[in-house]
């Protein structure tokens, strides 16, 4: 689309190494040849922070050390709680606790 | 002994944690009214988790000045300065998110500011207008900061000012917001919100240092704790 850029509109000529990496556009990309499966992930660190700073997240549904220890690790790995996939390992938790509780 | 006395103390703590938590309010989204609003923390007690919660949820378009490059939910759509005037404006007139990264230098991200500013203003219409970092404008990204607490509201525009150095934050942005929400703050800054009249003893003690929780003040009327779930 034709128009005006804001770096225009601002008298910028920013450098493109300056601008921040766009979040959104990252995509996972499979190294080249064999199964094509990378475990790098693995030795992701942990999310930062105590653990009782993670005891009153709004995802730690049950206020459990325990938890706090899942949501930490899922912070290093994800890099922020602020995913679908966290969400939905949370809700899996969250069933297995009601269903624990019910005694099925 | 020693041990028995490290267990008590511990059976207590996680007591009063308890019965203080029962106080908590949880909610959604920040319960803030409408005007302007100060959002102000410490970092890593919640103050980003929160926005992107609040604003991700809200029915009007948002334009957020992402000034630390911070991650956003996927209800947001993503611009830089590489985006043209006429982009901006058709992702607004059809009620997006916009989250709009800057440039990583001052200089750069403060005339992006000035210019975004200008876009927003060339028309009224109901928004909310989100700068994360707002003590670190000083010059023409201070100026368009002054221009949306002084005459955003005229237009339709809500500002959002997000800080974690209320001490540093131009005392338009503090004075012209209807809604003060806090997280835990460092005391210097403390001091300071006192000063101006604010009783953040209070709102403080309501969140007694936790993370994640949040005090509001609107109305001259202090409420909660908040948290969002």
């Amino acid at each position: 689309m034709s128009g005006t850029s804001i770096n225009d509109l601002a008298g910028i000529q920013p450098d493109a190494s300056a601008v921040h990496e766009p979040v959104e556009s990252q995509e996972a990309h499979a190294p080249q040849g064999g199964l094509g499966l990378n475990l790098g992930f693995l030795k992701a660190t942990t999310g930062e922070g105590e653990l009782e700073s993670y005891t009153n997240h709004p995802l730690n549904f049950d206020g459990k050390k325990a938890t706090s220890r899942i949501l930490r690790g899922m912070t290093g790995l994800f890099g922020s709680l602020n995913f679908a996939i966290a969400d939905i390992m949370i809700g899996f938790m969250e069933i297995a606790k009601e269903r624990k509780i019910r005694g099925e | 002994m020693n041990k028995n006395y490290q267990e008590l103390k511990k059976v207590m703590y996680e007591a009063r944690t308890e019965e203080f938590m029962k106080k908590v309010k949880i909610v959604k989204e920040i319960p803030w009214g409408k005007g302007h609003k100060d959002l102000f923390g410490m970092t890593q007690h919640g103050k980003s988790f929160a926005t992107m919660q609040t604003l991700g949820r809200a029915t009007v378009p948002v334009l957020y000045f992402n000034t630390n490059g911070s991650k956003v939910t996927s209800r947001f759509t993503q611009a830089t300065g590489a985006n043209t005037k006429e982009q901006i404006e058709m992702g607004i007139n059809r009620g997006k998110k916009i989250n709009f990264i800057p440039s990583t230098k001052p200089a750069e991200f403060e005339k992006q500011l000035a210019a975004l500013t200008e876009i927003v203003f060339e028309k009224e219409r109901k928004m909310f207008f989100a700068i994360d970092e707002v003590h670190l404008f000083k010059k023409e990204g201070l100026q368009a900061l002054r221009r949306i607490a002084t005459a955003g509201l005229g237009r339709g525009y809500e500002g959002i000012f997000i800080s974690q150095r209320p001490a540093n934050v131009h005392n338009d942005l503090i004075s012209q917001a209807e809604s003060r929400v806090f997280f835990n703050l460092e005391e210097v800054d403390r001091q300071y919100l006192k000063r101006q009249g604010i009783p953040i003893d209070e709102m403080m003690n309501q969140i007694d240092r936790h993370h994640y929780l949040f005090s509001i003040y609107e109305n001259g009327q202090v409420s909660g704790p908040y948290k969002i779930g």
